[in-house]
């Protein structure tokens, strides 16, 4: 696979002394055969406010199927998952212990203030496995409300890490109205590259199509793309501009300008990918449809399917193999006025069980199956779906919202992940911390860690989940 | 190691080394003398005199001449502070930093240094912004530059590089700068043509950490004094949000912001330019929450479209913008009985007012609204979308306004009653206060709410919820100084316009948004010094943004120990 795209592509010396490849013409690339190996998939898929499923009301079924096993029924928040239960996994027993432990009710420290705001500490460690950053005495990093943004590096972007060398993006961060009512806060983020250092999602689906395809457009195979070698060059200067200034600088200071010196150097490496990947047979010829204001709540449903149009012809073209699409943000009080909701979902979840809240849970459900059965649809170089060699992993920051339970976090994966994991069944496990949630995202992903996120909480991936 | 504990920070570098002005508490040894006096040129200071005399004191606990400013940690431009450098750089006014993600935010503001953050998408913005810029500005070269690059050749190019580069920059450039910057732009000029080496040099500059950053690496030491440039960005930034004008460069390059009070005459003369109210627009709306959006059940209230949020925005910009410059200062934001409306918002309000869409100043009538507190915008805010919040409400003027946010609501919530349509509001919450569990936390907000109850969720005055005549009584608790009873949102604000705890707060409010990061014990005697001088001037914050310029934390910076 390596050979066959250097093979390909022209290793030219632009102005600067800039060693600069073309990227690869889609049409110079023989789309691989049937039975080759195709890659793997991450895909976090996130709604807000957890559950409706009341369990002191009796209705958990709506949303925890009654039965484990594989003759599970999927109630009302969940049944358009249904076309895809041969895909889905569903286990129940993952706990947000950890999470719990962050809580200031459950973990009184008499020199802390104020802990977080509980969908705040449940973002923040979903995808993180740790606590979130805190200091009440100095009041660093907190939001508006107490609660400071995560403490680690999130789990797609660790996956990013091992596995995105191998496409023009390491990973893409999509979002629809991630921006909460008073501006970005600890809850509006999900990921993170490390300790305080949150990732934002792109939420204009137009911005991105040219993010991954617009920008960096093939030039023809004979002649030199001064657009990319120029850019390339400034990339290379200002790059100068951050090693001379770095020694000047103490350590906080310091890790701040790295950060961004190493988004630089990302960006000059990616200028010498191909737009899409090595495995892709990719047509973006239809662009998207137009939504509207992506930040304008009506164009809320309409924002989200281009993005997921645009998830699945990122797949599909392998310019990533790690991807996220964020709904909202924790604790959103959004009105689903398309969906039946004429009051807020946070309020709601508070109202107890209501038909209006499942309705939302539901639509959110609905999203999830078409972005499933989007990929289902999608024929892989293997010959099986993109969906097979995927796991998308439906998340969202509290498990049953009513009382902002930690207990019985969400965890629906939809995807084998290219037969790592057993589709088709739901599990039980009992109360396992949600890292081990997290590790068997990484086993899916074929890395061999055995360990995520705060050790106390335990080592290896949730039991029997793996195939 | 040179201490030295000073009554004024300028006479203490004149006596001792440049370098180390600084000084922390304990080390002794003392000096005397006028805060007028000039600090020497580096060079002109004895760098042995290690002289010292005792402590001074006033007897507050901070010491005269003690100097701590606390974490400076380095701060990346804003969008707002991008969009409006760009266009005092460049004449720019695309705004093209409204692209960028949204800014995380800490303690409410944009600005807060600990929370930014650096992603893929951030980078590819800036680079896509720094090359929009640069193109447009390069459209035309002899409107950029003084002098023809083509028939001038390379002296012209190196005197724009220098002029350019200290604004850009916002300091004068080193030499090896102007070569560095100058080569790239022959390398380009021989691999292109002039125009487009212009234009890669010009992106180059708005890529750089040193434009992007406000970096400032005066001094060693623990503690060092800043340069002028540095001075002059931390003005700028801080009154108008943007980079310096001429007059300030000036000021820098001639050694004027060398001393207090020539920092003070600058900050004077910025105030009363029209910029100063990009930041301070940017201050209050992020402080109080007036740039917050909402949304309504619009079956309960049609009128509240997204065009009447965005006047009533323009409202409370108005409202401050007035308080500020023309004076009122804390009081009147609190109880000042006018306000600005103008005809699809006097409509909204349902009172006479301006028959325009200009708006205009307007008395209010008495017993209903004064202040920024019974203004709709803010009231909606801090509401349902389908009803009033007094929890909400009571956690902002607790949060905001007496800095002292309520903990976060617990885990394993108990069940709240389903609503009934026949109870208040009031009597929907009762439970927050008969229950011992819930009691503890909501004392501290409920009540505050509650004195807004005639205003419903759409900041609109009301009589009756349920058929039952409201009560907007309430009580203030835990506080220093503003505890006691009221009924109705002005006896509330009178109350807090009383109170100490509400003035300290306002100052902690604006040194976060100064000093773009949160406040610790080691700011304990600047937060005394602005307080005094904003208490001193009856809560004037034109005074208070003057003597946020001379404070240790604006005046000095704390290097971290790599250096």
């Amino acid at each position: 696979m390596k050979s066959l795209r250097l093979s390909r592509r022209a290793l030219l010396r632009g102005a600067g002394g800039i060693s600069l490849a073309l990227p690869a013409l889609d049409a110079m690339r023989p789309a691989r055969a049937a039975g080759s190996t195709a890659p793997k998939r991450l895909v976090v898929f996130y709604t807000p406010n957890g559950t409706n499923a009341d369990v002191l009301a009796g209705n958990a079924a709506d949303f925890w199927p009654a039965q484990v096993g594989a003759s599970f029924t999927l109630g009302k928040e969940v049944a358009p998952l249904e076309p895809l239960r041969k895909q889905l996994l569903v286990v129940s027993g993952v706990d947000g212990v950890s999470t719990q432990a962050d809580d200031s009710y459950m973990n009184p420290d008499p020199t802390v203030v104020n802990h977080g705001d509980l969908h705040s500490i449940g973002m923040s460690q979903m995808l993180t496995g740790v606590s979130y950053l805190f200091d009440a005495k100095t009041g660093l990093i907190p939001g508006a409300l107490p609660g400071g943004y995560a403490g680690g590096i999130s789990v797609d972007q660790y996956v990013a890490k091992k596995v995105g060398a191998a496409t023009r993006f390491p990973s893409l961060e999509f979002g629809v109205m991630n921006t909460t009512d008073h501006g970005v806060l600890p809850f509006s983020r999900m990921i993170s590259a490390g300790p305080n250092q949150p990732i934002p999602a792109e939420q204009d689906p137009a911005a991105m199509f040219k993010r991954i395809f617009g920008n960096g457009t093939p030039a023809a195979a004979t002649s030199i793309d001064h657009a990319l070698v120029q850019r390339a060059s400034i990339l290379d200067f200002v790059q100068g501009d951050f090693a001379r200034l770095e020694p000047r600088l103490g350590v906080s200071d310091r890790q701040k300008l790295d950060a961004h010196l190493s988004q630089v150097r990302e960006l000059e490496t990616r200028l010498q990918k191909p737009v899409v990947g090595p495995t892709a047979s990719c047509d973006t010829s239809h662009g998207l449809a137009s939504a509207g204001d992506p930040l304008d709540v009506v164009n809320f449903p309409a924002t989200g399917k281009n993005h997921m149009d645009l998830l699945v012809l990122a797949l599909k073209c392998d310019v990533t193999r790690v991807a996220s699409l964020q709904w909202s943000w924790a604790r959103s009080n959004i009105v689903h006025a398309w969906a039946g909701a004429s009051q807020g979902h946070h309020d709601m979840s508070h109202f107890g069980s209501t038909p209006q809240l499942t309705a939302v849970n539901n639509w959110y459900a609905q999203q999830l199956a078409y972005l499933g059965q989007a990929l289902l649809a999608t024929p892989d170089v293997d010959g099986k779906s993109v969906l097979d060699n995927t796991v998308i992993y439906w998340a969202s920051e509290v498990g049953w919202a009513y009382t902002h339970s930690f207990k019985n976090l969400r965890a629906f994966l939809l995807g084998s992940c290219g037969g790592a994991l057993k589709t088709g069944v739901h599990l039980d496990v009992g109360g396992v911390p949600h890292q081990g949630l997290l590790v068997t995202l990484l086993k899916a992903m074929g890395l061999t860690d055995n360990q995520f996120g705060n050790p106390k909480y335990g080592t290896g991936p949730l039991p029997g989940v793996l195939a | 190691m040179n201490t030295c504990f000073a009554t004024s920070w300028a006479t203490c570098a004149q006596r001792h080394s440049y370098t180390l002005v600084l000084v922390l508490a304990g080390l002794g040894g003392a000096c005397t003398g006028n805060i007028a006096d000039p600090i020497p040129a580096p060079g002109a200071v004895d760098q042995n005199d290690t002289s010292g005399a005792s402590l001074g004191g006033t007897g507050s606990g901070c010491r005269e001449g003690v100097v701590v400013p606390g974490p400076s940690p380095v701060r990346r431009l804003t969008i707002h502070e991008y969009n409006n450098t760009v266009r005092d750089l460049l004449g720019d006014a695309t705004s093209p930093a409204n692209a960028f993600p949204e800014e995380e935010r800490g303690l409410g503001f944009t600005n807060n240094a600990n929370a930014q953050s650096t992603s893929g998408l951030l980078i590819e913005a800036y680079e896509a912004s720094a090359a929009d810029l640069a193109t447009a500005a390069t459209s035309s070269l002899s409107k950029l530059m003084s002098c023809d690059p083509v028939a001038q050749g390379d002296a012209c190019v190196r005197s724009f590089l220098t002029s350019f580069g200290l604004k850009a920059y916002r300091r004068p450039l080193e030499t090896d700068e102007v070569d560095r910057l100058f080569s790239f732009y022959s390398t380009n000029q021989q691999a292109y043509d002039t125009p487009t080496a212009v234009r890669m040099t010009v992106q180059a500059v708005l890529e750089s950490p040193y434009f992007m950053y406000r970096v400032e690496t005066s001094g060693s030491g623990d503690v060092s004094q800043l340069s002028g440039y540095e001075i002059a960005s931390r003005l700028s930034y801080l009154l108008w949000s943007s980079m310096p004008d001429a007059t300030l460069f000036d000021a820098a390059a001639s050694g004027k912001l060398q001393t207090a009070p020539g920092i003070a005459e600058q900050a004077r003369r910025m105030f009363a330019d029209p910029r100063a109210s990009r930041a301070i627009e940017t201050l209050f709306s992020e402080w109080l929450g007036t740039d917050g959006k909402t949304q309504k059940d619009q079956a309960l209230f049609p009128k509240f479209t997204p065009a009447i949020q965005g006047l009533l925005r323009q409202e409370s910009t108005l409202f401050v913008d007035d308080l500020v410059f023309h004076g009122g200062g804390l009081q009147a934001l609190l109880l000042g009985g006018y306000t600005f409306l103008n005809k699809p918002l006097a409509s909204f309000y349902g009172v006479a007012g301006p028959m325009g869409d200009a708006f205009e100043k307007v008395a209010l009538g008495p017993g209903k609204r004064a202040g920024v507190l019974t203004q709709a915008g803010l009231l909606a805010t801090y509401a349902k979308v389908n009803q009033t919040s007094p929890v909400a409400r009571g956690h902002f003027v607790r949060d905001s306004l007496l800095c002292d946010p309520p903990p976060p609501p617990p885990p394993n919530i108990p069940a709240l009653p389903p609503p009934d349509p026949s109870l208040t509001t009031r009597e929907r919450l009762a439970q927050h206060r008969s229950n011992a569990a819930c009691a503890g936390c909501h004392t501290l907000m409920d009540p505050i709410g509650f004195g807004f109850e005639h205003f419903d969720a759409e900041g609109l005055w009301r009589d009756q919820e349920a058929g039952k005549a409201i009560d907007a009584t309430g009580e203030i608790v835990k506080t220093s100084d503003a505890n006691g009873t009221f009924d109705g949102a002005l006896e509330l604000a009178g109350r807090l316009s009383k109170s100490a705890q509400v003035e300290g707060c306002a100052v902690k409010q604006a040194f976060r948004f100064a000093y773009g990061r949160g406040e610790s014990d080691v700011d304990r005697c600047t937060l005394e010094r602005l307080g005094s001088a904003f208490a001193k001037s009856g809560g004037d914050f034109a005074a208070l943004i003057i003597e946020l310029t001379q404070t240790d934390a604006f005046l000095y910076r704390s290097n971290e120990v790599s250096k």
